[in-house]
């Protein structure tokens, strides 16, 4: 375990860089799932197919054909950001992440607004709360309670897919491993222990952060 | 349209809805014509991008790219459910030792990132082991644990009756798991065991990282060659959505044929299909 100990750096680079790109893949795929969500269940065929057709290709699509596309096309395309260049690679990451993550949470709050019963909706109608009132008072409240455990799924799955990355010159955990190994070819056992404790811890602290989300949302229920 | 958020639309709702269609459009417009206007403008859609895809020699490398991902894809997919099905069975056997055993294996497979556990097998096995076996191993091991999860789930939630009656009969515990309670649950947890074996499939892509040549490696080798990048992925996609599609309505069939032979409660499974789904990349 001493080359462990001896590469704190690059155990502490990977770590950092799979957190951003957790951080920013989570903001971004939340904002996007929830807007898909939304044109999902609307009222409008349109914006439902338009909806439908967005989740099931990038659903059936490997996470990592979109990455690699996204860092070998995008340029070609004209789609540069105009910073340097490990910026732009962690944009383009970024942006695979989302377009990819989003689709499940899509289905997970599309999933969580379907589980309210209908009565609950007519009941709010029917005592005369205006649209917004149904969505804030009564429908919200319930689907948001049953969303976070599939939600909490969603975002572990974000965190180990983050790996992916690496196909695109990002620095995070499996790069790190990459270059340990090339430069520690004894102790691979060692590095690769290192790593999938590392993962693990992360997992650990994702794991207690949806927890306390699914308690605090409980109560919530309890008390409303 | 979901119910729960509207009522029936009166004359004020419907106008409102006609808005949103006109706007659905639009926005649909809006990204199709963006993705074309930068397509056109990057010159991708000029012939010689194309015509690379009329050459029969490239369509037949493009078959032979397809199948071996689909080799690594059938045996990981049939190891999986092979390991699954073993570590369920533990983790639903009386013997406690072998219970806590196959629940820390479960909760190990599945912690770490598939790529990790891929690279467990190319950088533990000393360069020794095939990248073929290091992608299927690794996509056996970290399936295998949900897999054997789903049919947990399944096999609980299967009325006690089912266990009882299979024991009221002489058949011992292990009989009555591989010949009553599992084959019921397979059926009932048929969406769940799709959507693990379309993410199998997704996930052969993660192959092309460590280095094992298969579709998306192909694409990119040919798009180096042809200088037809773009073309060679937007054909990919288009394949591997389209495999995808056909795995999702041959279970659609199954599926149908195999409903309400099960006297387990199938409507869980549609909510874990969502979870089992979202659990890989």
């Amino acid at each position: 375990m001493q080359v462990v100990v001896d590469n704190l750096d690059v155990f502490g680079r990977g770590i950092w860089g799979t957190v951003t790109l957790f951080f920013w893949a989570t903001l971004g795929s939340l904002v996007l799932g929830t807007v898909l969500a939304v044109f999902r269940i609307a009222p409008s065929a349109a914006l439902r197919a338009f909806g439908t057709t967005y989740v099931n290709v990038f659903r059936n699509t490997p996470l990592t054909l979109i990455i690699v596309f996204c860092v070998l096309c995008l340029p070609t395309l004209g789609i540069t950001f105009g910073v340097g260049t490990a910026t732009q690679y962690r944009l383009y990451a970024v942006l695979a992440l989302v377009a990819y993550t989003s689709t499940f949470v899509c289905e997970a709050v599309r999933s969580g607004i379907n589980t309210v019963p209908v009565g609950q909706a007519e009941a709010a109608r029917a005592i005369g709360l205006p649209f917004t009132g149904v969505l804030r008072l009564v429908v919200l409240p319930q689907a948001f309670r049953a969303v976070v455990p599939p939600l909490g799924s969603v975002l572990n799955a974000l965190l180990k897919n983050t790996s992916v990355a690496s196909a695109a010159s990002n620095f995070e955990l499996i790069s790190g491993l990459r270059n340990l190994v090339e430069q520690n070819g004894n102790a691979v056992i060692s590095v690769l222990i290192g790593i999938t404790v590392a993962y693990a811890l992360l997992a650990g602290v994702l794991f207690a952060g949806v927890g306390l989300l699914e308690r605090a949302s409980a109560r919530n229920g309890a008390r409303a | 349209m979901s119910q729960v958020l509207y009522d029936a639309p009166g004359p004020r709702a419907r106008r409102l809805n006609h808005v949103l269609t006109v706007v659905g459009i639009a926005l649909f417009a809006a990204v199709i014509g963006f993705v074309v206007w930068r397509l056109n403008d990057a010159g991708q859609f000029a012939p010689s991008k194309w015509s690379a895809f009329a050459y029969q020699d490239i369509q037949r490398a493009l078959l032979g790219a397809w199948w071996r991902t689909m080799q690594v894809a059938l045996a990981a997919i049939v190891l999986s459910t092979v390991l699954g099905a073993v570590l369920a069975s533990l983790r639903l056997s009386s013997v406690g030792a072998l219970r806590w055993t196959a629940y820390g294996l479960i909760q190990l497979f599945r912690a770490p990132p598939v790529l990790l556990l891929m690279f467990w097998f190319f950088y533990g096995g000393g360069g020794g082991i095939p990248v073929y076996w290091c992608v299927v191993l690794g996509l056996t091991i970290y399936n295998g644990a949900f897999i054997a999860e789903i049919l947990r789930a399944g096999v609980e939630a299967l009325p006690k009756g089912q266990k009882e009656a299979g024991l009221a009969i002489g058949l011992t515990e292990s009989q009555v798991l591989w010949t009553i309670q599992l084959p019921q649950a397979v059926r009932s947890m048929l969406p769940s065991l799709v959507s693990q074996i379309v993410v199998i499939l997704k996930d052969t892509a993660l192959a092309y990282i460590i280095g094992y040549s298969e579709l998306l490696r192909w694409g990119q080798q040919l798009g180096s060659q042809y200088f037809n990048l773009i073309p060679a992925m937007i054909v990919i996609a288009v394949v591997y959505v389209g495999t995808n599609m056909v795995i999702a309505g041959i279970a659609k069939v199954v599926e149908r044929r195999m409903r309400g032979r099960t006297s387990g409660k199938v409507t869980i499974a549609t909510n874990t299909a969502q979870v089992g789904a979202a659990g890989a990349v």
